[in-house]
């Protein structure tokens, strides 16, 4: 190891505090100009020592509480955290506008597409088109006593159930059943949903006898 | 970057929060480059009180509104010693700091501290040495930060800040051997 190469690592093991490694104290001991390198290295890290215990002293409070004051100064509508908490719950109650919004908008058309899908799967004909009037007895509606009479172009919807026959002769069909069981039959429903009229259907296997 | 589990901002953010107003993280900044920056100052100059000035300044004018930093030119502690060396070199032009090394009245650390002969004249031969030269022994040896730090701040090679540094503790071994010959000892 030459004395150019070994300045570095000497340098090094002055500033860390270290003895240097075999190799470069065997060079230190060979060399008189190196040791006396090695021995003002260590001094000059001693007294750093020094320096750096010396200067530990830290900017005054002072100092700093007027740097304080002068941001103040500088920014008097600063950003404080009560702002940010203000502009959270704006940001917070603007948002929870909008989504009542959007649901409220959302709630509607749904709906709107409910009757209409309604609609579309009722009968769907105006009431002089629909089978009120249509064809012969056998599938003719027969007209529920006292209820109103349906306005002209009312839409209609027809639903398929099953009626007491006791009902049904109350409203004029009479119907026999072997044991009383319900028959099966259409029932026209008006716009307001109330039934205007019944229709017993032609294969229930009953007979209508009106 | 994480401190007692929480995220620590890095100082161009801080400055960025600073300028939007943000007391906080101007305190923040302050409280953690206020120190180092402190002692730099005071190495270079040998002077308290424009140790205490020069880091008052500097922090001030980081909250003008004509503030020039720019962070795509370099890290914001750089400029903050930029600024520190700049103040420090007019002071010393309208001799506020005496460039000689001698005692500026009582507030100098070379009274009140360092009670090594050799160390004061250590501390007189460190601020002659020039500019990278000092800073090196200040950054390095002083504040004993890493090479990559340093070179980061100095915007220079990490081998260009060891070789700076091994050559400015020549000279100043230099300067310190006549003292050793002549027999002045720690005391």
């Amino acid at each position: 190891m030459t004395c150019r190469e070994s300045t570095v690592e000497l340098v090094e093991c002055a500033r860390g505090g270290h003895f240097p490694a075999a190799e470069l104290q065997t060079h230190l001991m060979s060399c008189s100009r190196y040791d006396e390198r090695w021995e003002d290295e260590r001094r000059l890290t001693a007294h750093f020592r020094i320096m750096r215990d010396a200067v530990s002293r830290q900017p005054s409070i002072a100092g700093r509480q007027q740097l304080m004051r002068e941001f103040e100064r500088a920014h008097p509508d600063g950003f404080h955290l009560t702002d940010l908490w203000r502009w959270a719950l704006n940001a917070a109650a603007i948002l929870l506008v909008v989504l009542a919004l959007v649901h409220d908008w959302r709630y509607h058309r749904r709906s709107a597409e409910n009757i209409a899908q309604q609609r579309k799967n009722s009968v769907g004909l105006p009431v002089e088109d629909s089978a009120w009037d249509a064809g012969s007895d056998e599938g003719r509606f027969v007209s529920v006593p006292y209820a109103l009479p349906l306005a002209p172009g009312e839409f209609v919807r027809v639903i398929r159930t099953e009626i007491d026959p006791v009902a049904l002769a109350g409203m004029g069909i009479y119907i026999e059943t072997a044991d009383g069981a319900e028959i099966p039959a259409d029932v026209l429903l008006g716009e307001d949903g109330l039934p205007r009229g019944v229709r017993v259907l032609p294969d229930s296997g009953f007979s209508n006898l009106e | 970057m994480q401190r007692d589990g929480r995220m620590e901002l890095s100082d161009e953010e801080l400055y960025r929060r600073m300028r939007k107003g943000d007391q906080k993280a101007f305190a923040e900044l302050y409280d953690r480059r206020g120190t180092p920056l402190h002692r730099y100052v005071l190495h270079i100059s040998g002077s308290h009180s424009a140790a205490e000035e020069v880091t008052h300044e500097v922090f001030l004018r980081l909250i003008r509104p004509d503030s020039s930093f720019d962070d795509r030119r370099g890290p914001l502690e750089a400029y903050l010693y930029g600024i520190a060396r700049n103040l420090v070199r007019v002071m010393r032009r309208h001799q506020m700091v005496e460039a000689s090394g001698e005692p500026v009245a009582e507030d100098n650390i070379l009274g009140d501290l360092i009670q090594n002969e050799r160390t004061v004249a250590l501390h007189a031969a460190l601020r002659e040495l020039p500019d990278v030269y000092r800073d090196a022994v200040i950054l390095c040896d002083l504040e004993e930060r890493s090479y990559e730090d340093v070179a980061r701040l100095m915007a220079c090679p990490v081998g260009t800040i060891r070789s700076r540094l091994h050559r400015a503790r020549l000279l100043l071994a230099a300067r310190l051997k006549p003292l050793a010959m002549s027999g002045v000892t720690a005391r």
